[in-house]
Order: structure tokens, then sequence, then C-alpha cells
């Protein structure tokens, strides 16, 4: 196993509303080990983009992270200050987020606002920074770069902005991207490009990342670990392989099974029953005995640990609770 | 190139034509000259010709901006085709009267992708759902309130639900409101654009299942409009495939996905990715590079061809017609891949 990047211990974030407090992020661990891609899958609300915020220390009021670490490269995030945190963001760990046209900056020209994140970052000057903004778009598959790079953001198409957001979030070499449903506004020819693209750049820079989306068939392309987010916790971890294989919670296989198949001709879809909960209407115990096909009154009384398992998945259901004696094999094998 | 393929029959008893739509086209004036008369048009739906029979499902894919919400919503008249002919049930739709084309409403409904900014905020879900049974005048009273409730059960939600707003309601929550409202006057034909690209993963397959459920119950035929290929080709018998305006492939979904004639077809699927890492594919080599172009005029030639991979001189010239390369199958390209 490589040595670990990133590592998210028991990272909790809430939200201070007037209505009281909404806890997005419940007690999240993970790890992203170098070169690795690590996808955070989940539905609307599940926390998966609250933790990826959390890491960058981008989350805003009323938010507010409220326990937890998050070391990279062994220093906790969460105890710098803005402008230690500045030195890191959009240099070491950047980011690539869902809407391209909201997080360029619409007044200035593409090649402008990349220059500028090389520039706060690297010693360079000015002709240096567009010479390598320029090999940047090149880089990322920007037909006629040079012209490109004095485009505004509005006359570019989708694809072009994202690759536009790639570039700078490659300006300063990363060695964590993270990338928040980064073709979910594309088409799917635009889409498979860019994916592409990133696994490119990936490889090329050995880059961690994580890729947050809600599409399963995004994570099989692209992942190593899969981490599977509902209701502000982690509720099964696993290599991608083993994962698809053989999911283990009932959400996992819920959403697996609800997924319909380009590559089977006859499928049948099973959907999971009722509603994504809201932080409002969060059950008590498992947050997904609402739905759970195999709910039972322990589900409804208390929320099962995130165990793992002998064969290095993490689950959190009790139906794959240990037995006492297993526990403790587990243990002797640590 | 051209080879014969053979292809199954469509299903027995759907063969009556419940829609035919024939040179369908809606232009843009971009630019007039003087004397106002345009000279830059932009072709979002250019010639469009299918038929839609009794009780299938005919989806319709395409990339955003291919025409395809356009098509729907000409479908209902919520956009005036520049000309061509929607014929439903042996009348033309488009030389109907305000009036009379009211009364076919009943018979052709929609529901739509957003179900936040289609339903009306201020209106209680019973009045929602009631609006066009009181509308057509098709119940009132304790009659209307019955046929109300009724719906709600039907689409999988509960009667005291109605006197909330939507606001209360999940967006698949909202959705089913939508479906309940479009099918209150038992139509015929439903235009389903885009209904399920806006809800989650779960909630998606609830509601396309729910669908298939109705279709058979009431004996529905449905349009569905989609960019997500995966959900078109679990609800639909045939499928469209549209590029910048036009159909460049339809077939059922059998022969769509076995023997794709359009290479934009192929690339399309392609471009999918598959659930499955152990069918992970090697990405080196796209079939569709580039992007569409947003040229407003795309020249003499197919429309695909600055995109294709295939592309011939012949391509660059002619533009292809779509044509029956198989029974049923129909494709719009010089050199059809099977």
């Amino acid at each position: 196993m490589s040595e670990p990047l990133l590592e998210v211990k028991s990272l909790s974030t809430h939200f201070f509303t007037e209505d009281g407090i909404v806890p997005s992020v419940r007690n999240v661990s993970f790890t992203v080990n170098k070169g690795e891609i690590v996808a955070i899958v989940g539905e609307s609300g599940c926390g998966k983009s609250v933790t990826s915020l959390s890491i960058l220390q981008l989350v805003s009021k009323p938010g507010r992270i409220v326990g937890g670490e998050i070391l990279f490269n062994g220093m906790d995030l969460t105890k710098m200050t803005e402008r230690e945190i500045r030195k890191i963001r959009g240099n070491k760990i950047s980011m690539i987020f869902q809407e391209p046209l909201t997080s360029l900056n619409p007044v200035f020209t593409v090649g402008n606002q990349i220059t500028e994140t090389i520039r706060l970052h690297q010693a360079v000057d000015k002709e240096q920074a567009k010479k390598l903004a320029i090999e940047l778009l090149k880089t990322v598959g920007m037909p006629n770069p040079k012209k490109q790079y004095s485009s505004f953001p509005h006359q570019l198409s989708g694809g072009m902005r994202q690759r536009v957001m790639i570039a700078m979030a490659l300006s300063c070499n990363p060695e964590l991207l993270i990338a928040d449903e980064p073709t979910t506004a594309l088409d799917v020819t635009i889409q498979v490009q860019v994916l592409n693209l990133l696994r490119k750049a990936q490889r090329k820079f050995d880059t961690s990342v994580i890729l947050i989306t809600h599409d399963l068939g995004v994570v099989a392309e692209m992942a190593d670990r899969v981490i599977v987010m509902y209701g502000g916790e982690i509720v099964e971890q696993n290599d991608v392989y083993n994962l698809f294989k053989e999911p283990k919670h009932p959400y996992t296989k819920g959403l697996l099974n609800s997924t319909p198949k380009i590559h089977q001709l006859e499928d049948s879809l099973e959907s999971i029953e009722g509603n994504v909960p809201t932080p409002e209407n969060m059950p008590a115990g498992c947050k997904f005995n609402t739905r759970c096909p195999f709910a039972m009154q322990k589900c409804i009384e208390n929320n099962p640990d995130l165990e793992r398992k002998g064969d290095g998945s993490y689950i959190r259901c009790w139906l794959y609770e240990d037995s006492e004696q297993e526990k403790a094999e587990a243990v002797v094998s640590l | 190139m051209n080879m014969p393929v053979e292809v199954k029959e469509t299903p027995e008893g759907k063969t009556g034509h419940l829609l035919k739509i024939e040179g369908l086209k809606k232009h843009y004036v971009l630019s007039t000259n003087l004397m106002g008369k345009p000279v830059k048009s932009l072709k979002a739906v250019d010639e469009v010709t299918l038929t839609i029979r009794e009780g299938e499902t005919l989806g319709i894919v395409g990339e955003s901006g291919c025409g395809k919400s356009t098509l729907g919503n000409m479908i209902t008249r919520l956009i005036e085709p520049t000309g061509g002919k929607v014929v439903f049930e042996n009348r033309d739709l488009l030389s109907m009267s305000e009036k009379e084309m009211r009364n076919v409403r009943k018979d052709i409904q929609m529901i739509f992708q957003d179900p936040f900014s289609s339903l009306n905020p201020r209106m209680r879900v019973f009045d929602i759902i009631a609006e066009p049974l009181r509308t057509h005048g098709v119940a009132t009273g304790e009659s209307l309130k019955k046929r109300v409730e009724e719906l709600l059960e039907i689409v999988g939600l509960n009667r005291s639900q109605g006197k909330r707003f939507p606001h209360e309601f999940s967006g698949g929550q909202r959705q089913r409101i939508g479906i309940a409202r479009a099918i209150a006057l038992h139509p015929k034909l439903v235009v389903c654009d885009e209904p399920v690209s806006a809800l989650d993963v779960s909630i998606q397959a609830q509601i396309l299942n729910l669908l298939i459920k109705l279709q058979k119950e009431l004996n529905l035929t449905y349009i569905f409009i989609g960019h997500g290929i995966p959900a078109v080709k679990y609800i639909s018998d045939r499928i469209a495939v549209m590029y910048m305006g036009e159909i460049v492939e339809m077939a059922s979904k059998e022969n769509l996905f076995k023997a794709t004639k359009h290479p934009y077809t192929q690339g399309l699927i392609d471009s999918v990715p598959i659930p499955d890492p152990l069918l992970r594919r090697d990405r080196e080599e796209l079939l569709i590079k580039g992007e569409v172009s947003g040229e407003s005029d795309p020249g003499e030639g197919c429309r695909f061809y600055p995109r294709c991979p295939f592309g011939t001189e012949m391509c660059r010239i002619e533009k292809p017609s779509l044509r029956e390369h198989a029974p049923d199958h129909f494709a719009a390209c010089h050199y059809p891949l099977s």
C-alpha cells in the first residue's frame, strides 16, 4: 500500500441555521493515497460536496467544521490560518467545480485567470506565465490555444470551459485534485473527452484525485477506490472492483440496481422506495432505515458503526455485524 | 458497405399510427435584410418526419441543442412550428384553431423536466391535479374530489397529501404530481420531456417504473425525450437519435444498439460510461471528436461531417437523407456502419 497523502479523520461539518443545526457531514473518515483516484458517490444532500469543501476549508457560514482532523502530508488543514491555507489551496490542492460558468470570472479572459493562478503560487514573470498558460491550454486539448487565451468564458462552450477549469486546476501541479461533479453539466460525448483528459493528467503528474459524482458509470470508469455516502455518513467503502462485484450495503445495492445499464439489452430496474431524506427528517438509528428493505428493530434504534471487514472493505450496516469473536480476530490480525 | 441486416419485426399490435409528423421544422430568424426577409436563420428542428404507433414508447435522444425538446413542444403546439404537419388521429393539429386545439389537448399531455418550475407554487396539490379536470369540465364537486384522490393514489402518493403545497415535496414526489396532472384527462399520448433528468438516481428508477406501469394500465403512448441514453433505452420500444435538428437514425431499441448504422449513434453509445469496472474501455481512440459546431448554417453536406471519423468528400457536399436501410431501421448516412 502506498503512503497516504490525505487523511480525513472523524470530520463533522454542521450548518447552524435559523431552524436549527443541520449535521451535513458526520464523523467521516477516509484516506487518499498518492496517485490514487477515490470516488465519493451519493445522492443530493448526502454530504459529498460539503466533505470536499471542508477539505479546502471553503465551508461558508452558517456552516462550520465542528470536529475532526484533515491531515494533508501530515499537516492538519483545520488548524491552519487563512494565510497558510491559501498557500495550499490552488497550489497543492486544487478543485474543479460542476458548473464552469459560475466558477470562472466573466469579466476576465481565460488567459488572465490562468496566469493569475500561476503567478500567485509561482515566481514567474508575466511572459513566462503566459507561455505556461498556453502550454496548459494545449495540454487540456483546447483547439487553437493561443487564440483562446484571449477569449472570455462566455465565448466558450461548456466542455471548453471545463477544460479551462482543469487547466487552472493543474497549473501548479497539485498533489491533490478535487473534482466535484466535473462532467455532470456536460453532454456525454464531451463528458468522455473531459474524463479522458482528467485521467491522462492524473497519470502524467501522478496526482491524487477525489472524484465526487452521482454517476456510477463515471465511478466504474475512473476510480480506484469508492466511498458511498448516505445521509451525511459513509455507509460503504471498498476498492472499485469489489464494490461493483459484491456491493454489501443495501443502499449501495439499491443504487446499482436502480441504474439503467446501457450494455445490457434486457434490463429491469429495481428502485429504492421512498425519498432521499432531508436534514429535517433524517431518521434516528441507521439513516437508511426508512428505505431499507431489510430494516430491523435494531436499525431504527441504533446507528451502526462503520466497521472494517477482513477483506479491507468498510461497511456501516447491522446485517454485516461481526460476532465478538470475529472482532477479536480482526484486532489480532491488525 | 450498405449490407442488408436481419432484423426482428416490431412487436405485434403496435401497427396503428397515433401520430404522424411530416417535414416538421422550426427555424429561428437570426437576422433579416432591409426588406425584412430572413438572411440567416437557426434551424432548431429541420424536416423531421416520424410516426408514433399506438401503445408504444418512442424515445428521442440527443445532446443539448439538438432540437429534441423543441420537437416535443411543437407536438403540443407550445412552440408554433415554421412548417410541416403534425397529424394526430388523421387531423392536422397545425391547421386547427385555438379552440379546436384545446379539445385535442385532452388527448395529448406533457410531463416536464423540472418538477420545481412546472408546478404552480401557490396552488395546493389537489388544485394542480384538479385544474385540467375543471378546465375541461370533466368533473365537479364530489366526483372531482374522488378523481383527484384516485389519481394521487395511482401515482403513489396518499390522499391527504393533496392539501399540501409543491414546496413540501421532494423532486421525485413533485414529478409524481406532474404525472397525475398529465394523466387526469385520460390522454392518449403523453410527451415526456426529460422527466427524470433532474432526479436522483434512486428516484429516477421509481419514476421510470411508474411510467411503465401507467402505460400498461392506461394504454398510453409515450414520446420520451431524454439525453440520458440508458434511461431512454430502458423505457423505449423505438428510439430516434437527433443531431443538430435532424433525425439521424431511428429503429427499434434492439436494432439501434445491436446493428447501429449511424456513426453518431455509435459514438453516443460508446461515450456512455458503463457501471462495471471490468468493462472499462480504452478511451484513447474516441469515435467522436470535437463538439457540435456553433454555426447556424452548417452548409450543404451532412451535419455530422465535421466530427465524423468516416466522412468523405461525398459527405461534405451532399446531405444524406433518412433512408430505410433495413426494415423499420432508418439512418441518414451515406456509409452506414452495418
